[in-house]
C-alpha cells in the first residue's frame, strides 16, 4: 500500500463523510476461476478493491484540499447510461439501511444513484428490512418512515415504483392498507420460491403486488464487516470511527433481451461525531 | 428439415445439372439479404424450440411397440386445426424424416423477459396433449431419441418389408421406404445422397461388448455385397439415411440484436455443444443392439454423407471427378467461427468455393463470413423441384436456404428470410431430445440463458475449434458425461478491467496458447471447482440473482439447473444410462448385447409412463421434480 494508503489514510483522518462507488461491477472482471461467491462476499471484495483502487489514484491536488467528503470510486469502472437508451433500460436499486437512520438517508441514496448513473428517475426502489433489535419483530412503523421518503420520492418522480422486501402477508398488508402509494414488489428469499406461504401469494395476486425473489442474507453489510474492509486497505486510519449509513446496489437491464448492463454498490459511510 | 417446396423433384443427374444454377443464385439471394440487413440493431430476443416426436404403437397382448407411420394424416389434422383455422394457435407443427415421426414448436416465439421461461413447459405439455389426442388406442407420442429396434423386421405399423432395390430411395437390407415422410422432398433427399455418393451410406456403431456378446461380434449380408463390404466386425452396421435422421432432436433458435451480436453467440456456443450433447445423452441402442455410444449425432452423419469416394479422399492421385477433398459429411460440426476474436481459433483446414470467396469479398463482406458462406456451398444442392428453379434473386432466398438447410451442422448462423421483420438468428443443434417436457424444457431454458449470461458478463468460452471438434468426439461417447474430459477454456472473463482484477501485471507477456484451455470433467465446466473453473451453473446463479424474476419462474428455473447440476454430477442419470440399465435389468436380457421386441415394448412403456408422469422416475428426475409448481402464468416482472 506505502504512500497511496497513507495519503488515503490522511484524506480519511479530515474527512465527515465518504461516498463509495464501485462503478459497474461488469467491468471489473471478477469471475476469473474463483466462483462467484455469495452477496456479502462479493460486497467486502468490492469495497476493498475501490478503497485501493481509489488510494492508488489519489492526486496531489486533493490531497492539499482535504475535502468534507470523500468521493471514492473506481473512475474508469463508472459508466453512465446513454440518453438515447434509457427507454430500453430498467433500472432498479435495492436500498440496504444499516446505520441508525437520518431521514436524508433514502433521498440521498437515491439522489446519488441518479447522479451515477446519469438518469433523472429510477424505475424501481425496493427497501430492504431496516435493522431491528434482536427478538423484535418488524412491524409497520420500523417501515413508516423509509416509505414515507419513497412516496416523496414517487411524487417527486424520483421512483417509478416501489416494493418491499422480506415481509409476510401480515406485514404487506398492514403496509398496503396505511400506504399512500402501494408497495408494487415484494421480495422473497429464494429459499421459499418453491414453497410459497399460499396466503402471501393470494394476498399479491389479489392486489397486483409482484412476488420477487432475492439470494441476499439477512444482514448485507455489518457495520464490523464494513470497519474490517476499510481497515485492511487503508491500515492507518481510526476504522472504527467509520460507521455505514446506507447502502444500495443498482441494475441496469436492457428489457427485451434479458441481459444485464450494468451493476454496482454505492455507500455512504460518517465519521462518528460529525 | 428446413423448407418443403411442393412440386416435381428432379433426379440427382438433373439436380446435378442445375448445381452451379443453385450456387450462383443462392449466393446473389444471400448477398441481396446481406446488403438489405447488416445494420439492423436493436432487435429483441425472441427465441424458440423444436420438439421432434415419434408416434408408438403399443401392442399389450404380443408386447411389441413399433412406430405408427401416420405422421403426414396427424400433421395434416393438427395443422388444419391449428395454425390454418387459428393464426394465434399456440403450437406449431411441421413434417419430419420418419413416416413415424413429427416436430412441434411454439406458435408464436418467446419474448425476452424472465417470466417467458415459465411458459415453455408449458407449451411442450399443450403440445404433447394436443397430438396425443388425436392418436388412435394404444398410441403415443414419444420423445425418444432412438427407437431401439429401429430397422429391425417388422418395426413398423404397418409392417413393410425393405425392399432393397435401386430404384428405390434408400435400397435399404433394414428400413423399407415405407417408413420415409410421403413428402416427395424426404425421399428424393434419400435418394439423391445415395446416388451422389455412388453407393449406399455406411454407418457403423460399435457394439457394447457385454459377458455373452459374440466376440468378434460379425453379421453377415451374404445377400447383399455393398453391405458385406461396409459392414465392419464387432459393430452395428446401419446402410440408410432413416438411421440418421430417423432419429429425433431437441433445437432451439433465438434471434440476436444484430449480425455481429449472432456472430459472437455462434462462436461461443460452438464450444458447448459437446458439452450439451453428452449432458443430453439418450440414444445407446441402433438395430435392436446395445452399443458402445450414447449419442447419436455420429450416425446421423454418416446417415446423409453424400461424398464420393474420391472427395473422401479414398481414391489415391488428383481429383478426377470432384471439386475438393471434404473432410467432413454435411450433417457434422462447424468448420469455422464467425466473430473477430473467433479468428485465431480457426485451426481447422476449411474447404471453400474460392469463386464465392472472391466474390463475397467484393462485395464487401469480410474474410471470416465469406469463408463461412465459400464452405457452405462447397456442397451440392440435394433436392431441386422443377417450378422451383428460376427465382425472383431479390424477393426469395430458396436457393440459399436449399444449401444452408442441407448443412446440417452443431450450430447454424441464420440470415433473416427476406422481406421479414425476423432478425439475424442463431440455431443451437447438438441437444439430443428427453423423455419428458420438464426434461427438454430444462436444457432449452439452460442454453437460452447461457446465451443472456455469456452477454452480460461478456464471457469468452473459444478454444481452438480442432479442440471442440475432439470433444465432439469424447462427448458420444458411453457414459462421457461421468468419464469424459473436454477442452474447456480456463478464464472465460475476457470482459474485465485488468487493473480492478489485478491482472495488469501480465500485459505484455503473452501467454503460450496451450495455457488457454485444459481438460476438464463435464461436472467441473457445470459445477465449477475451487481454484480450476467458476462452473456455468454458479455463473448462471449469480446473473439470475441480479434479474428481477418472479417466484413461479424462479421456482421453475430452480429446478431446471437442478437437473442439469445433478446429471453433471452424477447423481442424476442420462437418458442413455438409465435406458442402459433398464435394459441391462430386464429379465429377459441375456447379457448379449440384444434388445428383443418384449424388451423394446417394456422400455418405451416406461418411457410413455415416465413423460405422461403415470409413474416417477427419481434416478432419472429427482425426487421433487413432480413438486415443480406448474402455471404456465405469464407475470411479467422485467417492464
Amino acid at each position: 500500500m506505502g504512500t497511496d494508503s497513507r495519503a488515503a489514510g490522511a484524506l480519511l483522518a479530515r474527512a465527515s463523510t465518504l461516498h463509495l462507488q464501485t462503478g459497474n461491477l461488469l467491468n471489473w472482471g471478477r469471475l476469473r476461476k474463483k466462483c462467484p461467491s455469495t452477496h456479502s462476499e462479493e460486497l467486502r471484495d468490492c469495497i476493498r478493491k475501490t478503497l485501493n483502487e481509489w488510494s492508488s489514484q489519489i492526486s496531489t491536488d486533493l490531497v492539499r484540499e482535504f475535502p468534507d467528503v470523500l468521493e471514492c470510486t473506481v473512475s474508469h469502472a463508472v459508466e453512465k447510461i446513454n440518453p438515447d437508451e434509457r427507454e430500453e433500460m430498467k433500472v432498479s436499486a435495492k436500498l440496504f439501511i444499516v446505520g441508525s437512520n437520518s431521514s436524508s438517508s433514502t433521498r440521498n441514496a437515491v439522489d446519488m444513484a441518479c447522479s451515477v448513473l446519469g438518469v433523472a428517475q429510477l424505475d424501481s426502489v425496493i427497501i430492504a428490512s431496516p435493522p431491528i433489535e434482536d427478538g423484535v419483530n418488524l412491524s409497520l412503523e420500523h417501515l413508516q418512515p423509509y416509505w414515507e421518503e419513497l412516496q416523496n420520492l414517487v411524487h417527486s418522480k424520483k421512483i417509478v415504483a416501489i416494493g418491499t422486501s422480506d415481509l409476510d402477508k401480515t406485514q404487506l398488508e398492514q403496509l398496503y392498507q396505511w400506504a399512500q402509494v402501494k408497495p408494487n414488489s415484494n421480495q422473497v428469499n429464494l429459499a421459499s420460491c418453491c414453497v410459497m406461504p399460499p396466503d402471501l401469494t393470494a394476498f399479491a395476486k389479489q392486489f397486483d403486488i409482484q412476488l420477487l425473489t432475492h439470494n441476499d442474507p439477512k444482514e448485507l453489510l455489518s457495520e464490523a464487516s464494513f470497519q474490517e474492509a476499510l481497515q485492511e486497505s487503508i491500515p492507518d486510519i481510526q476504522a472504527h470511527e467509520w460507521v455505514p449509513l446506507w447502502l444500495l446496489r443498482y441494475s441496469v437491464i436492457v428489457k427485451s433481451r434479458g441481459i444485464i448492463k450494468s451493476k454496482g454498490y454505492i455507500l455512504q459511510a460518517k465519521r462518528k461525531g460529525f | 428439415m428446413g423448407l418443403l417446396s411442393q412440386g416435381s423433384p428432379l433426379s440427382w443427374e438433373e439436380t446435378q445439372r442445375h448445381a452451379d444454377h443453385v450456387r450462383l443464385h443462392g449466393i446473389l439471394q444471400f448477398l441481396h439479404i446481406y446488403h438489405a440487413v447488416k445494420d439492423r440493431h436493436k432487435d429483441v430476443l425472441k427465441w424458440g424450440d423444436e420438439v421432434e416426436y415419434m408416434l408408438v404403437s403399443f401392442d399389450h397382448e404380443n408386447k411389441k411397440a413399433q412406430l405408427v407411420l401416420s405422421g403426414e394424416e396427424l400433421l395434416e389434422t393438427l395443422q388444419e386445426k391449428g395454425e390454418r383455422t387459428n393464426p394465434n394457435h399456440p403450437t406449431l407443427w411441421r413434417p419430419e424424416y420418419g413416416s413415424y415421426m413429427i416436430e412441434g414448436t411454439p406458435g408464436q416465439p418467446y419474448g425476452g423477459t424472465m417470466s417467458e421461461f415459465n411458459t415453455v413447459e408449458d407449451n411442450m405439455r399443450k403440445r404433447r396433449k394436443e397430438a396425443t389426442s388425436l392418436l388412435g388406442e394404444n398410441q403415443a407420442l414419444c420423445t425418444i431419441t432412438s427407437f431401439p429396434r429401429l430397422g429391425c423386421p417388422g418395426f413398423t405399423l404397418p409392417e413393410f418389408k425393405p425392399n432393397p432395390v435401386e430404384g428405390g430411395a434408400s435400397k435399404s437390407l433394414f428400413f423399407p421406404d415405407e417408413a420415409i415422410n410421403k413428402h416427395p422432398r424426404f425421399s428424393t433427399l434419400t435418394r439423391n445422397i445415395r446416388h451422389r455418393r455412388g453407393e449406399k451410406v455406411v454407418i457403423n456403431v460399435p457394439i457394447f461388448k457385454d459377458k455373452n456378446t459374440p466376440s468378434p461380434f460379425i453379421e453377415t449380408f451374404p445377400e447383399d455385397d455393398e453391405a458385406a463390404k461396409a459392414s465392419k466386425p464387432d459393430h452395428i452396421y446401419m446402410d440408410a439415411m432413416g438411421f440418421g435422421m430417423g432419429n429425433c432432436c431437441l433445437q432451439v433458435t433465438f434471434q440476436a440484436c444484430s449480425i455481429s451480436e449472432a456472430r459472437y453467440l455462434y462462436d461461443q456456443l460452438a464450444t458447448i455443444c459437446p458439452i450439451v450433447m453428452a449432458l443430453s445423452a439418450a440414444s445407446p441402442f441402433y438395430r435392436g443392439y446395445v452399443s458402445d455410444i450414447d449419442c447419436r449425432w455420429g450416425v446421423i452423419s454418416a446417415s446423409v454423407d453424400d461424398r464420393t469416394r474420391e472427395e473422401r479422399g479414398l481414391e489415391v492421385g488428383p481429383l478426377k471427378n470432384n471439386h475438393y477433398r471434404i473432410s467432413k459429411s454435411r450433417y457434422d460440426s462447424i468448420d469455422s467461427y464467425l466473430s473477430e476474436c473467433g479468428e485465431k481459433y480457426n485451426d481447422i483446414d476449411l474447404t471453400k468455393d474460392k469463386e464465392i470467396y472472391e466474390q463475397l469479398l467484393q462485395e464487401g463482406i469480410d474474410h471470416l463470413l465469406a469463408q463461412h458462406v465459400a464452405h457452405l456451398f462447397i456442397r451440392d444442392p440435394l433436392t431441386l423441384f422443377e417450378e422451383k428453379i428460376h427465382l425472383d434473386d431479390a424477393n426469395e432466398s430458396d436457393h440459399f436456404e436449399n444449401i444452408q438447410s442441407t448443412n446440417w451442422q452443431t450450430m447454424r448462423f441464420k440470415p433473416p428470410p427476406p422481406n421479414s421483420d425476423i432478425g439475424w438468428r442463431v440455431e443451437f443443434r447438438p441437444t439430443e431430445v428427453q423423455l419428458t417436457d420438464f426434461e427438454n424444457s430444462a436444457y432449452v431454458v439452460f442454453v437460452v440463458l447461457l446465451t443472456r449470461v455469456i452477454l452480460s458478463y461478456k464471457l469468452d468460452f473459444l478454444i481452438p475449434l480442432s479442440k471442440v471438434d475432439e470433444n465432439m468426439k469424447v462427448a458420444q461417447k458411453r457414459d462421457a458425461v461421468l468419464q469424459g474430459l473436454f477442452y474447456f477454456r480456463k478464464d472465460i472473463c475476457k470482459g474485465g478491467n485488468a487493473m480492478v482484477d489485478g491482472r495488469g501485471k501480465t500485459t505484455g507477456s503473452t501467454e503460450p496458447a496451450a495455457e488457454e484451455y485444459a481438460l476438464m470433467t463435464i461436472d467441473t465446466i457445470i459445477n465449477g471447482k475451487e481454484g480450476v473453473f467458476p462452473g456455468l451453473i454458479p455463473i448462471l446463479n449469480s446473473y439470475l440473482e441480479n434479474m428481477e424474476v418472479d417466484v413461479d419462474t424462479r421456482c421453475s428455473i430452480l429446478n431446471y439447473l437442478k437437473l442439469i447440476k445433478k446429471r453433471a454430477s452424477g447423481e442424476l442419470m442420462t437418458v442413455a444410462r438409465w435406458m442402459r440399465e433398464f435394459v441391462a435389468n430386464h429379465p429377459d436380457y441375456k447379457q448379449d448385447s440384444v434388445i428383443t421386441d418384449e424388451m423394446n415394448y417394456s422400455l418405451l412403456l416406461k418411457c410413455n409412463q415416465i413423460a405422461n408422469e403415470l409413474c416417477e422416475c427419481p434416478e432419472l428426475l429427482g425426487p421433487a421434480f413432480r413438486k415443480v409448481k406448474y402455471s404456465g402464468s405469464k407475470t411479467d416482472s422485467s417492464n
